[in-house]
């Protein structure tokens, strides 16, 4: 079954491991590390001047780096600078399980006494989102969804936050087996999504193979 | 009220005052805290062992202390029709695995034993830190509004585990006293255990179903400070943001709002953001204000459905509890907050919450009538 959505997507970019290619444009991006990936996405470019806030980069974990360097590359697909009135969601089945056992393995080592503050903040499965809206300055409303991967429950989400009129465009997290997918939906149009589509199913409806 | 108009039709809580909405409610008019020390695991490192602990939940031991709550909230739950959406608010901790790696309870364990429990067909997880809650009640609020959703059942759970404690303690956010809310002197928070249940559906669900409205869940707002991961804005900016969002979507005016519940962890940031916020909307307005913490603690990803709760028994009333362990105000709060019970002049209750990573989430009840 098909549903039809009042609103259109206009980039992403799927990440695996340390190669990231975007679906609209077709860039492609890849570092030794996260720093390495950092300093090549994050550079500004003649077609892509905006400087993103990356001064906290090295706090964050593998993950939440990609999450921050994904976020950027989502915006530069789509040629549009981050706007403050953006949503983001998650929409996950894994939770945070390898930063809570990180958390607590650390816990354990210091003697069940002086765990890393950074890395219990890390358990929470809200916390590579956030440190992408910091990073690009979106304060629209944000939070993590589990739904059995009921995709429609993740398409309804989206059009739930263009119904708050002060949300310009929603930014959809999608993490799963080590592959992190970000698009970037503005409203307007409609979209026309088959019932089991994810986001790496519906950006490549859209755009093609990446 | 129209056909779409979000009402909840029934609630309960079980914290660390005992089974029931009345012995919170009760306890807070009492003017009680219930914080006592927790021997649930080695705390002697820690900076305080005080916590807010549900008596009778642990009997046969922490790891069984979700399965316990929700059995507790299952008969609510099954008041709702089997098709009902279960929203499980949560912090998506692994609830317990420190010593126990083989009996770990995920989140989605949890959701799924609350599906059965619950007898429901369909859930979902909405995990926004601290205000996991009140995001669940944002969403829900637009869902039954455009018409996708017509029923829920909305649930909370966190409970003191080793896992959040020391969390906490890492981060030094724990009181070494006790969490005084609002007050000069405070020095921090005190975590508590809790499980509630907000059942909501439309208007006209409500009375097909033959459930009387107890509230209206008249609006809600979110927003994200994008600033720091832990510390929120120092000015409340944001926070503000989400108030004005909500009241704006009900088209409201803050003079229309009778009292705040708020989020009031008892840490010197939180609060002293919050006072920024409320005044930032509120202005010079004297709005009636208090924060549940005092006396039951932070119960994290399930705070804002006890503030729900409240807030209904608030409506239901006309009683606005006192702060519990407020004994000198800080002096910006001092208009706000009060260790006397006073009366609900205005029948509309804001409660908002913020967690972690800047999520701010508000929403605004209404009295049925």
């Amino acid at each position: 079954m098909n549903r039809v959505y009042p609103w259109h997507v206009i980039g992403g970019v799927t990440v695996d491991g340390l190669s990231f290619r975007t679906w609209r444009r077709g860039l492609v991006y890849s570092g030794e590390d996260t720093l390495d990936a950092k300093a090549k996405v994050s550079e500004p470019q003649d077609e892509f001047p905006h400087v993103y806030g990356l001064d906290n980069f090295r706090r964050g974990d593998t993950k939440v780096r990609t999450y921050i360097l994904a976020s950027i590359l989502a915006h530069r697909d789509a040629s549009v600078d981050a706007v403050r009135e953006t949503a983001v969601i998650d929409f996950g089945r894994q939770g945070c399980h390898e930063q809570d056992i990180e958390y607590f393995n650390d816990y354990l080592e210091h003697g069940r006494h002086l765990g890393r503050g950074h890395l219990f903040v890390g358990t929470l499965p809200t916390t590579p989102q956030c440190e992408a809206a910091i990073s690009l300055k979106l304060t629209g409303p944000g939070f993590y969804m589990d739904a059995f991967d009921r995709f429609p429950v993740l398409w309804d989400e989206v059009t739930n936050f263009f119904e708050m009129p002060w949300i310009r465009r929603v930014m959809v997290c999608r993490f799963e087996s080590g592959k992190l997918t970000v698009l970037l939906a503005e409203p307007g149009d409609t979209l026309e999504i088959p019932d089991g589509s994810g986001p790496e199913d519906l950006l490549r409806r859209i755009f093609g193979e990446a | 009220m129209d056909d779409r108009t979000p009402v909840i039709v029934d609630c309960d809580l079980y914290t660390a005052f005992g089974p029931g909405v009345d012995a919170c409610w009760n306890g807070l008019l009492d003017n009680r805290a219930v914080f006592s020390d927790c021997s649930r695991f080695h705390n002697e490192k820690f900076s305080t062992s005080l916590a807010a602990l549900a008596p009778g939940a642990d009997v046969n031991g922490t790891q069984e202390i979700p399965g316990f709550f929700l059995d507790y909230l299952a008969p609510t739950a099954k008041k709702m029709p089997r098709d009902a959406e279960l929203f499980l608010a949560s912090t998506v901790g692994e609830i317990e695995y420190i010593d126990n790696p083989e009996r770990r309870c995920t989140c989605d364990m949890l959701l799924e034993r609350a599906l059965k429990v619950c007898e429901k067909d369909h859930g979902r997880i909405v995990s926004a830190a601290c205000s996991s809650s009140n995001s669940a009640f944002v969403s829900l609020f637009r869902h039954v509004r455009s018409g996708r959703l017509d029923s829920a059942v909305v649930i909370g759970t966190d409970y003191v585990s080793e896992f959040l404690f020391s969390g906490f303690a890492t981060l030094r956010a724990l009181a070494r006293t006790i969490a005084r809310p609002y007050d000069r002197n405070r020095d921090g928070l005190l975590l508590g255990d809790a499980a509630s249940i907000v059942n909501i559906c439309s208007a006209k669900k409500a009375a097909e179903l033959g459930l009387k409205p107890r509230a209206v869940l008249a609006s809600g707002g979110m927003s994200c400070d994008a600033v720091h991961i832990t510390a929120p804005m120092p000015h409340g900016e944001a926070l503000s943001e989400a108030i004005v969002h909500a009241l704006d979507q009900a088209g409201l005016k803050p003079d229309s709002i009778g009292a705040v519940i708020g989020h009031g962890t008892g840490t010197r940031y939180n609060d002293d953001m919050e006072i920024q916020a409320i005044r930032r909307v509120f202005g010079e307005r004297p709005v009636p204000m208090l924060s549940v913490k005092g006396a039951c603690g932070h119960t994290l990803a399930g705070a804002g459905l006890v503030e729900a709760v409240v807030g209904v028994k608030m409506l239901e009333t006309g009683l606005i509890p006192p702060q519990t362990s407020l004994v000198t105000p800080e002096p910006e709060a001092a208009k706000y907050v009060s260790s006397e019970i006073r009366k609900l002049e205005i029948p509309r209750v804001l409660c908002m919450n913020s967690g972690f990573g800047g999520l701010n989430a508000v929403i605004i009840l209404e009295a049925a009538s």
